[in-house]
């Protein structure tokens, strides 16, 4: 079996239609992803979007980049360190371990800041 | 009102409930809606794993409810099984795995495992929540 080394990059921008396009889409009106007012009054300090829509823009690189047989296998395991805010313009990817398994790192990243926004894992299981 | 359900009402290892919902292809046109992706007749496998974690968020937050607002996503663990059918019903059991108390924030772990026709086992996941009360 083969593996591509770098995940294609998949990329989007969060515009407030987005965020309210999500939250009807999963059905979370948390305030803290549509209320500035309240999303200030957080530790947050501005309102943040759903962190599992930036995952969706990582399920779309692994997409892009293994066979389907191959997708099947993943396990994504994330961590969410740094919020995702309006305005920010996100680019996910991935790259291959070395190692005798196939793991990939995995990110979404501002693609103007360059900081992490999601980094983890996906694990192929063989 | 309803009460809301608050950190201290966490039972780790308890079913919270189940979740039923038929898998609409109109879920299909949002998802595409918000990623700027032109309209398809068959989904790809990243728009089915987008909407699988969608389903399961859903799910979640149809048997953990009502919740006080201002909860963070910390961590996310997803796995696929199979892909779901337009049109098929998805059967999403909520289990509490964990929770505790870490630098002063209360952080649950909710479960979801989804299953659709004939119990076939589509996904599942973990979730672990930064909890606001």
């Amino acid at each position: 079996m083969s593996f591509p080394t770098e995940l294609h990059a998949t990329a989007l921008v969060i515009t407030p239609a987005a965020i309210e396009a999500y939250a009807h889409l999963t059905q979370d009106f948390n305030p803290i992803h549509l209320d500035a007012e309240f999303a200030a009054r957080t530790p947050m300090g501005s309102v943040i979007a759903h962190g599992t829509m930036s995952i969706g823009l990582m399920w779309q690189s692994l997409a892009k980049s293994l066979t389907t047989e191959d997708f099947l296998k993943v396990t994504l395991d994330v961590r969410f360190v740094k919020p995702v805010r309006l305005k920010d313009s996100l680019v996910a990817g991935g790259r291959l371990q070395s190692g005798d398994y196939p793991v990939y790192d995995v990110w979404v990243k501002g693609a103007d800041d360059g900081d992490e926004r999601i980094v983890g894992t996906a694990t192929l299981s063989v | 009102m309803t009460t809301q359900i608050l950190f201290d009402d966490f039972v780790p290892g308890s079913l919270m409930g189940q979740h039923e919902e038929v898998f609409d292809a109109s879920l299909c046109q949002a998802w595409r809606a918000i990623f700027s992706l032109p309209d398809s007749a068959e989904p790809h496998p990243g728009e089915l794993s987008s909407l699988a974690l969608a389903l399961a968020m859903r799910a979640y937050l149809s048997v953990v409810a009502p919740r006080p607002p201002g909860n963070v996503h910390a961590r996310q663990q997803f796995q696929m099984h199979a892909m779901p059918h337009i049109g098929e019903t998805i059967t999403t059991r909520v289990v509490c795995t964990h929770k505790e108390i870490r630098r002063e924030r209360r952080y649950v772990n909710i479960q979801v495992q989804a299953a659709g026709q004939g119990q076939r086992a589509l996904y599942a996941g973990e979730m672990s929540l930064i909890w606001a009360a």
